[in-house]
C-alpha cells in the first residue's frame, strides 16, 4: 500500500465519483460501493476487481483507498480511450527512473536517443 | 477440457496451461542491485529465497530471476557475478519444484541457469543473440521474445510510425529465427515490451492492440509492473504504482500468458476476484 499520504492522480477519470469516508455523513450515504481496506494490498486488489465493472457507471464509491481507486480508474480510462493521454515531457525529472535506496549516485545519467526506429536485424542498437 | 483460447506452453520440466482471463503471476526477484522498482535489495540467497517463497505462497506461478537490471543509469554487473548470484537461487527454487525464468540478454547467463534447472529465458534483448534460442532448444525450455529496438540498458524513445506493426514484424521475424535454431514454436512466449524503446503514448497504443498479439496463438508475457506510461497518467512515482500496475493487468488479463509484477499478492487477489 502507498504511504499514509497517497498520491493523487493528475488525471480525473470519467465515470464513478470516488470519495473518502470522511466526506460523507454516514454509511447510508447512498454509496454504490463502500469499503474500508486499511493497509492491506490484497484488499486493495479485491476492491479494484469489484470496482472495475462500475467504471462506466454513475456510481458513488466511498473508500479510504479513494486516491488509489481514482488512479486505477484513470489508467483504465486512458487505455480504453475514454480519456485522453495527458501531455507529458520526457525531460521532466519526475518521470525519470530513480535509483533505489542503497544505490550510490547515478554513475552514467540516461542518454535519450531519439529518431526513427531502425527495424534492423537482431543486434541493432548494440545489444550487449 | 481446457477453456477456449487456452495456450499450452511446454517449458522444460513444466507445462503451463494458460487460459484467457487467468494469467500466471510471475514474481520478480533481482539478485543484483539496480532495479528502479526495488526499494530494498535482497543481498543474500536466504533473503531472496524468503521473498520467492512468499511470492509463491501469495500465488505466484513462476519466479523471474533478474541478474542485471535493464535500468539505464548504471553499468552492467560482470557476467561471472551474474552467474554466481543466479545459479544458487535457481538451484534452490528448482529443488522446491518452483518454475524459474531468467531475465537476461546474455547467453552466458542463460547457459548456466538453464543447466541449473531454469525452464524459461526471458530475453529482454528481443533475441539479439541467437545462441539464446539454441540454448533454449537444447534444454526444451521456453523463450520470451520481447519487443525492443535498442540494446540492453540503452534508454530510447523511438519514433515508431506504427508501433503495433513494428511489434508484429519483430515477433514474426524473431519467432522464425528461433524456430530455425531448433526451438519449437509452441515454446515461444511473446512480450510486447512495455516501456522498451517506446514513448509512453506508444505503450498505450500497444495495450489497446492486445487482441492482435493474442491472435498469434502463442503465450503472452506482460511486464505490467509500475510502468512509466502509467506514471505519466497519474503522476505517481515508480515505487508507488500498485493501482497503476493492477490497471495494466486488467487491460491484458484476457491474454493467455503471464503478468510479471513485484506486487504478487495484490495482483493475485485482484485476478482471483475479477474472474
Amino acid at each position: 500500500m502507498p504511504p499514509s499520504t497517497p498520491h493523487v492522480s493528475r488525471l480525473t477519470p470519467p465515470g464513478p465519483t470516488v470519495r473518502p469516508p470522511s466526506s460523507v455523513p454516514s454509511d447510508d450515504a447512498g454509496a454504490t460501493l463502500l469499503r474500508t481496506i486499511g493497509d492491506d494490498p490484497q484488499e486493495l486488489g479485491r476492491l479494484l476487481a469489484d470496482i472495475e465493472p462500475l467504471r462506466h457507471d454513475d456510481a458513488l464509491i466511498v473508500t479510504d483507498a479513494h486516491a488509489e481507486v481514482v488512479r486505477f480508474l484513470a489508467v483504465l480510462a486512458v487505455l480504453e480511450g475514454r480519456a485522453p493521454m495527458p501531455d507529458y515531457d520526457l525531460d521532466d525529472p519526475s518521470l525519470k527512473w530513480h535509483a533505489p535506496k542503497g544505490i550510490a549516485g547515478v554513475p552514467n545519467p540516461p542518454t535519450i536517443v531519439s529518431g526513427p526506429a531502425s527495424g534492423d536485424a537482431p543486434g541493432a542498437g548494440g545489444a550487449a | 477440457m481446457s477453456a477456449p483460447g487456452t495456450v499450452v506452453l511446454p517449458a522444460a520440466q513444466h507445462t503451463f496451461m494458460l487460459e484467457p482471463g487467468r494469467p500466471v503471476v510471475m514474481g520478480i526477484i533481482n539478485t543484483n542491485p539496480g532495479s528502479f522498482s526495488d526499494t530494498v535489495h535482497l543481498a543474500s540467497l536466504d533473503a531472496q529465497m524468503e521473498r520467492a517463497m512468499a511470492f509463491v505462497a501469495e500465488g505466484a506461478g513462476i519466479i523471474d530471476v533478474g541478474t542485471d537490471s535493464g535500468v539505464t543509469y548504471g553499468a552492467s554487473v560482470p557476467l561471472e557475478q551474474q552467474v554466481a548470484a543466479a545459479v544458487p537461487l535457481v538451484e534452490a527454487l528448482v529443488a522446491e519444484g518452483i518454475p524459474v525464468s531468467i531475465d537476461t540478454p546474455y547467453a552466458a547467463v542463460a547457459r548456466a541457469t538453464l543447466a541449473a534447472g531454469a525452464c524459461m529465458i526471458n530475453d529482454v534483448s528481443g533475441l539479439a543473440d541467437l545462441e539464446i534460442a539454441r540454448l533454449c532448444a537444447a534444454h526444451d525450455a521456453a523463450l520470451v521474445i520481447l519487443h525492443t529496438r535498442v540494446g540492453h540498458k540503452q534508454e530510447a524513445f523511438l519514433d515508431f510510425a506504427d508501433v503495433v506493426a513494428d511489434i508484429e514484424d519483430l515477433f514474426e521475424e524473431r519467432t522464425a529465427m528461433a524456430v530455425a535454431e531448433g526451438l519449437t514454436r509452441d515454446r515461444v512466449v511473446l512480450d510486447p515490451g512495455l516501456g522498451y524503446s517506446k514513448p509512453p503514448s506508444d505503450d498505450v497504443m500497444l495495450l489497446r492492440a492486445y487482441d492482435t498479439f493474442i491472435a498469434r496463438g502463442l503465450a503472452i508475457l506482460t511486464g505490467a509492473s509500475r510502468k512509466l506510461y502509467s506514471g505519466v497518467i497519474t503522476g505517481a512515482p515508480p515505487t508507488d504504482r500498485l493501482p497503476e500496475t493492477i490497471a495494466t493487468v486488467a487491460a491484458v488479463r484476457r491474454a493467455p500468458g503471464f503478468v510479471r509484477v513485484h506486487d504478487v499478492g495484490a495482483v493475485r487477489a485482484y485476478l482471483d476476484a475479477a474472474r
